[in-house]
């Protein structure tokens, strides 16, 4: 059975999105051109997008069914997301960050030094950082500080809209290069939007192509099936 | 006098000089006649008259107070003109910025043909007993009603700006929207709220116009200093000159804190 799926369908103005996606422990990579609907489908998943129709299931739990009309809340989906930025509070500090995503709200700085999470930190070699604020980090520090969070929010699945794009080439190699090393030992499924060739590469990604609301195809990045022709996928392809 | 790429501006040819210096010179000049024309113990012996302390006394109550409902109420409503899809938000957002331009003597009738005796809302009140025209609380209100426009135009930017996607993850994160707005929203918004409530306090300590036709100018009621200010001016200068320094003073660090805050008005928002 695969970790999940996705038919979401939502109309924003003439903008019709009409999709059906799933996919299994790998990552899955959302491409295509600004308004192909890649970080709709993320919002849909999450809860915070409004769908005209919608099937969202990860793992066991039915999260959104139009159907039966069950739409779990965003606060209870328990889905884990990165936007531009990694969505750190710049008013915490890294600890704070990292318990904010505890939603028994019983953990404290003391279980990230030495108690059971204290692995998580250490792992990711954070634990100097405990008292940083994020302004004081740098890129992939910041990636490792989102991801610690997303290991203590124990999330079924990690939606991350392009995590690096507001950043320089050479933080962005950091961050990939943190993502690529940590997502596939988390063991959580995941979803990605890019633009970039070397974050689907690096994380070995399945990929989706999406062209005006819809799935124009799917498959893994070696030899990603007819990309002749299409210049948007002959432009992606071509990245080193 | 060139600019930093050599070229000639307005300022080097002298004209700019002669236009501007003026402006300058009328915007200082108040002040520092103020601070020269006081004399250290007349002053001092100003500070401690009674009229002195009571109008001082009168200022900091109403304004603290006009100050806290401010904060109260219009920071909810801040929320909503921020984030209401609804056209209707923005003409209310306009509506209500308009005791900023109205001339505070318009505020002040206003405020009587509304709570006052004969107003709409006269017979209610006098019906509950309530009495507000030339009372200690149409200070409070006039108050309210002309510094209240400045915080909320602040706090509105402040929300408006405010990065949603923290708000979402926070939301994934499973807090609840109350949580949301005091853990996220109110820390990330914080500069642009304090620097709102400044100014609207600022505001409410200077008011004059609209107080004085709703409130009166009772010595010990309704007299804040700006009143009092106008009511000592004849009979004693230095008196007078007292309370403008205290004013004054007031103001400098106003501006001082304003520009603490006004530095990055969405506050943290890296």
């Amino acid at each position: 059975m695969n970790c999940w799926e996705v038919q979401i369908e939502c109309l924003k103005g003439d903008f019709h999105l009409q999709v059906e996606l799933s996919g299994g422990l790998r990552p899955m990579a959302l491409i295509g051109a600004n308004g192909s609907g890649k970080s709709t489908i993320l919002r849909g998943v999450l809860g915070l997008e409004t769908l005209k129709r919608a099937f969202v299931r990860v793992g066991d739990h039915i999260l959104h069914d139009s159907k039966k009309s069950c739409c779990v809340p965003v606060e209870d989906r328990n889905l884990a997301y990165l936007p531009q930025g990694l969505g750190l509070f710049p008013h915490m500090n890294v600890a704070e960050n990292i318990l904010f995503a505890d939603r028994s709200n019983t953990l404290t700085l003391a279980d990230l030094m030495d108690g059971e999470h204290s692995t998580t930190v250490e792992n990711l070699k954070i634990k100097p950082l405990l008292h940083r604020r994020p302004e004081e980090l740098s890129a992939g520090e910041c990636q490792k500080v989102a991801l610690a969070r997303v290991m203590i929010q124990k999330p079924q699945l990690v939606l991350l809209d392009e995590p690096a794009s507001a950043l320089d080439i050479l933080a962005r190699r950091e961050v990939r290069e943190v993502l690529s090393e940590q997502l596939s030992d988390l063991g959580i499924p995941s979803i990605l939007v890019t633009h970039d060739f070397r974050d689907v590469r690096d994380l070995a990604a399945d990929i989706a192509y999406l062209k005006e609301g819809k799935v124009e195809k799917v498959g893994s990045a070696d030899g990603f099936p007819g990309s002749e022709g299409d210049e948007f996928l002959n432009e992606f392809f071509a990245q080193p | 006098m060139k600019s930093e790429n050599g070229q000639k501006n307005l300022l080097s040819s002298g004209l700019g000089w002669i236009l501007g210096v003026p402006l300058f010179l009328i915007l200082v000049l108040p002040g520092f006649a103020l601070v020269l024309s006081a004399g250290l113990s007349r002053v001092w012996a100003a500070f401690l008259d009674p009229a002195f302390l009571e109008a001082a006394a009168l200022s900091l109550t109403s304004s603290m107070l006009a100050l806290v409902l401010i904060l109260l109420s219009g920071t909810p409503l801040a929320w909503w003109l921020a984030r209401s899809p609804s056209g209707l938000s923005r003409g209310i957002e306009m509506i209500l910025d308009l005791p900023i331009i109205l001339p505070p003597a318009v505020v002040g009738i206003g405020l009587l043909q509304a709570f006052g005796r004969s107003g709409i809302m006269g017979e209610f009140l006098a019906a509950v007993g309530l009495n507000l025209p030339f009372s200690f609380m149409a200070v409070v209100m006039a108050q309210v009603v002309i510094a209240a426009p400045f915080y909320l135009r602040s706090a509105t930017v402040a929300f408006r700006n405010a990065d949603r996607d923290l708000e979402d993850v926070a939301k994934t994160l499973g807090h609840s929207p109350v949580q949301i707005f005091f853990r996220v929203v109110l820390p990330l918004c914080r500069r642009g709220l304090m620097a709102g409530a400044l100014l609207a306090w600022a505001r409410a300590l200077g008011e004059f116009g609209a107080t004085l036709l709703f409130a009166g100018n009772m010595p010990g009621v309704t007299q804040t200093l700006p009143l009092a200010i106008f009511s000592t001016l004849e009979r004693d200068v230095h008196l007078a000159i007292a309370m403008s320094l205290l004013l004054l003073a007031l103001a400098l660090l106003l501006l001082a804190l304003l520009r603490r805050f006004e530095k990055d008005p969405a506050g943290g928002n890296r």
